[in-house]
């Protein structure tokens, strides 16, 4: 069933970190993804996949986390398929990717303290003293103050709260984060803040990303390449500026029509 | 990004600080809680504040029967000439001991089945909730009294009686809570950190499903005290010398016309006692409902 | 054009407003005139006062909160209006738009009933609210099968135009909009928009919206105000504001709005 052993490290290095082929996923009757087919490469890469509710980009997602099963087609991770992962190259597979998920789908315990969140994401065992550390430098590292460890969810904000569940994600030091509409609850100020600290995590960890919304601004700030989603398919793949600047799908099109712009600024790519 | 509260504000309160806040507001609910506490405490103190003590238990005064509420016996004696006061007291004891034993085991035993139910659904899941619907097909009264026949008669056996009926409630009601929570945001993080399903029910489904069903506990205290009263007035709950109200109920009844103090206090004290718990328990779920959802 | 504005009576006129909580000031808005046909936005992020200033306008404010200015909302003075005084304007006269369509209609309810039940409130009932109903919906571009949908039947998009064909139906002059699109996807955001917009120009309607989303407004107010923590900082046509403001938090705004990058990260 898995696919030989690469024979040289350069072989397992280059192949993709994670990738779906011919993903099929079915709810029920109803089919969210046909055949879609992703690769995320093992170099640092940014990666958005762009569509509106419905259109089967979560599903994607959570496909790639083994959080569903696809109906047909294939999720591997380092060449193997998910569900042929045990022991120790499983917990490889979860240390190296993990998922960032929307606050306004409860993505924190109510009724866990921020510190106990965080420490779930904990890989490396530890003494008391060094779970405190790492938890508080990973607070430090989201760019939140260290006295919110022991607050509940309830008491931040949701900008706070987005930055628990980065840190969360980055507890276990992973290579890849998968991004499920990281900023669309948020207000503008909060969603720019955001993104930033997404920016300078990338930079500082050398970390891929997959980030999933239906915000084709959002997603060209952080991604050079994309997927355009609509109705479950892949309509459209390449870098994000071509993407940009001459899109060759309709949808495409729509969506880049979409992106509100200020006045007295020009529709289309603006370069800073 | 709906109201801008002042900062200070919260939206909901886990926990106990949260519940108490919530009955404080109320009046019913704090009235509720204040005959609790004083019933509790009767209870404790059953021994100490009781007149005529010795009467709770094995005591009785054949010369004393029937005599109406004076000084000497503020709520009168019953038929072998106890003091209805102290029985009273005592009574509450068992009544309360009766109502706490019944939850505790209803609701170990039908959360464990309805956390395990709503998590992880699927075949295990199905079948845990027929062999619920299966009790609950069941008349609550009939399979108690079944049981209560089957087992010699006593407090212990209403207590076990009681429960069988009781567990299913909690069980659906905790696996509604615990199939919703399957779906949240954290379950998935945890289930992308490969935490073992033990774990996840434990620590995260676990804690989210108790609100509901520690409201469903303080409403259903008082009928718990109801069904033991049935029992034993149908004689196969407590049984002599054992002070229990609803027998107290069922050998003073003949005497309403007569010596109306035997059967009226303890029909009043298991009124009270219902009463307070279940207004309790209204309040905590007025209190919790409109701050529960999020969303 | 200015000076026909300028005789008409404003459909909202705000002096003075102060809201607070507990002793804490919360929002505080000196001046706002909303004239028929006019946008006024209130833009800022959480914690600015916008929406707050939104239901003290509709008189939606609870018994916490101490309002003090003055307030006349159709005419109405809406601090000293009793409850029936301030349910004559609301609906008919002014409507209320929220963020989260499907949650602001009863679950239970199909669509159709839910107008009828509404036009009846109101007093429009039979013939003339089933023509109502109809014109509403097709102002909005509804088919009129949706009368028969629940409303998590239906996309946020759906929802949110038939909120606004509610307040057509019960002939708003006024719609206050608190986040109309913000729960809503780009492309569906834009529809919302834009039908807003032709709502206006057909019928003269005034819109009072309240967003975090400042590109979104300046493509459809004819004037925005400005909002942080509790009080204005701005106020302008959409053009000053964005190509002339010097105000920090306006330039924040400004800044924080994602434009279409070539990614050159």
């Amino acid at each position: 069933m898995s696919k030989p052993e690469p024979s040289t490290r350069q072989e397992a290095q280059q192949a993709p970190l994670l990738g779906a082929e011919g993903l099929r996923v079915r709810y029920g009757p109803v089919t969210a993804v046909h055949a879609a087919d992703i690769v995320i490469p093992a170099s640092p890469t940014r990666i958005g996949l762009i569509g509106e509710s419905g259109s089967g980009k979560t599903t994607i997602l959570r496909a790639l986390l083994g959080l569903v099963r696809p109906a047909s087609g294939a999720v591997r991770y380092r060449g193997t398929v998910l569900q042929a992962l045990h022991g120790a190259a499983r917990a490889e597979f979860r240390n190296t990717v993990q998922p960032v998920f929307q606050d306004g789908n409860e993505a924190l315990d109510p009724r866990m303290r921020i510190a106990t969140s965080i420490a779930e994401g904990l890989r490396r065992p530890g003494n008391r003293a060094e779970r405190r550390d790492r938890i508080a430098s990973l607070l430090d590292d989201v760019g939140l103050a260290p006295e919110l460890a022991q607050r509940y969810p309830h008491q931040l904000s949701g900008g706070q709260r987005q930055r628990v569940i980065i840190a969360r994600a980055l507890a276990a030091e992973p290579s890849l984060l998968l991004l499920d509409e990281p900023t669309s609850a948020l207000d503008v100020l909060v969603q720019d803040r955001i993104l930033r600290l997404l920016e300078r995590l990338c930079a500082e960890r050398r970390l891929s990303l997959l980030l999933v919304t239906h915000n084709l601004a959002v997603a060209s700030r952080l991604c050079d390449t994309a997927h355009v989603m609509h109705r479950g398919r892949i309509v459209e793949s390449g870098s994000m500026r071509r993407i940009l600047a001459d899109p060759t799908n309709d949808y495409t099109r729509a969506l880049v029509r979409a992106v509100p712009t200020l006045m007295g600024r020009s529709e289309g790519p603006v370069t800073r | 990004m709906s109201l801008e509260l002042a900062p200070a504000t919260t939206r909901r309160i886990p926990g106990m600080a949260g519940l108490a806040r919530i009955v404080r507001s109320d009046v019913l609910a704090g009235i509720g809680l204040v005959l609790l506490v004083l019933i509790v405490l009767a209870a404790i103190l059953a021994p100490w504040i009781s007149p005529y003590p010795a009467d709770g238990t094995v005591a009785t005064h054949p010369m004393e029967s029937l005599l109406a509420p004076s000084s000497s016996h503020w709520l009168g004696t019953d038929q072998v000439g106890r003091d209805v006061l102290t029985r009273l007291l005592y009574g509450a004891r068992t009544s309360l001991v009766i109502a706490v034993a019944v939850l505790a085991l209803a609701a170990v035993i039908g959360v464990t089945l309805g956390v395990i139910a709503g998590y992880l659904g699927g075949l295990v899941g199905d079948l845990i909730m027929r062999v619920t619907d299966i009790f609950l097909a069941f008349p609550a009264l009939l399979l108690s009294l079944a049981l209560a026949m089957v087992l010699h008669p006593s407090v212990t056996t209403a207590i076990i009686a009681i429960a069988v009926t009781w567990w299913p409630w909690y069980a659906r009601l905790t696996a509604s809570v615990a199939s919703s929570i399957r779906h949240r945001g954290y379950i998935d993080a945890a289930r992308c950190l490969d935490v073992p399903t033990r774990r996840v029910i434990r620590r995260h489904v676990l804690p989210n499903s108790l609100t509901p069903v520690l409201v469903q506990l303080s409403l259903d205290a008082g009928g718990v005290i109801l069904t033991a009263a049935s029992l034993s007035y149908l004689g196969l709950g407590a049984q002599e010398p054992t002070s229990e109200w609803g027998l107290m109920v069922e050998q003073g009844q003949s005497l309403f016309t007569t010596d109306w103090w035997v059967v009226t206090f303890p029909g009043l004290a298991i009124l009270i006692t219902a009463f307070a718990f279940n207004v309790l328990g209204e309040g905590l779920r007025a209190g919790l409902d409109p701050r529960r959802e999020s969303r | 054009m200015s000076s026909i504005v300028e005789r008409l009576e404003p459909v909202v006129r705000v002096r003075d407003l102060v809201v607070g909580y507990g002793g804490c000031q919360v929002a505080s808005l000196p001046e706002l005139d909303l004239l028929p046909g006019q946008c006024i936005a209130l833009v800022g992020g959480s914690g600015s006062g916008k929406t707050t200033s939104l239901l003290a306008i509709l008189g939606l404010l609870g018994r916490s909160a101490s309002v003090t200015g003055s307030i006349r909302t159709c005419g109405v003075d809406v601090l000293t209006a009793t409850g029936a005084g301030l349910r004559a304007i609301r609906g008919s006269r002014i409507a209320l738009i929220m963020q989260s369509p499907q949650e602001s209609f009863n679950p239970t309810t199909r669509f159709g009933a839910l107008m009828r039940r509404t036009l009846a409130l109101h007093g429009v009932r039979g013939k003339d609210a089933e023509a109502r109903i109809a014109r509403s919906l097709s102002n909005v571009q509804l088919p009129a099968e949706i009368l028969r949908r629940y409303p998590h039947q239906v996309s946020g998009g759906q929802a949110q135009r038939l909120a606004i064909a509610l307040a057509v139906a019960l002939g708003a002059e006024v719609i206050a909009a608190d986040e109309p699109t913000s729960a809503l996807d780009v492309t569906v955001q834009a529809e919302v928009v834009a039908l807003l917009q032709r709502l206006r120009a057909e019928r003269g309607l005034a819109v009072l919206l309240v967003s975090h989303d400042l590109a979104l407004v300046s493509t459809v107010a004819d004037r925005i105000v400005v909002m942080q923590s509790g009080t204005v900082v701005d106020a302008g046509t959409p053009r000053e504001i964005v190509t002339q403001s010097q105000v920090p938090y306006t330039r924040e705004l400004i800044a924080a709005v994602p434009t279409l990058d070539g990614a050159d990260e």
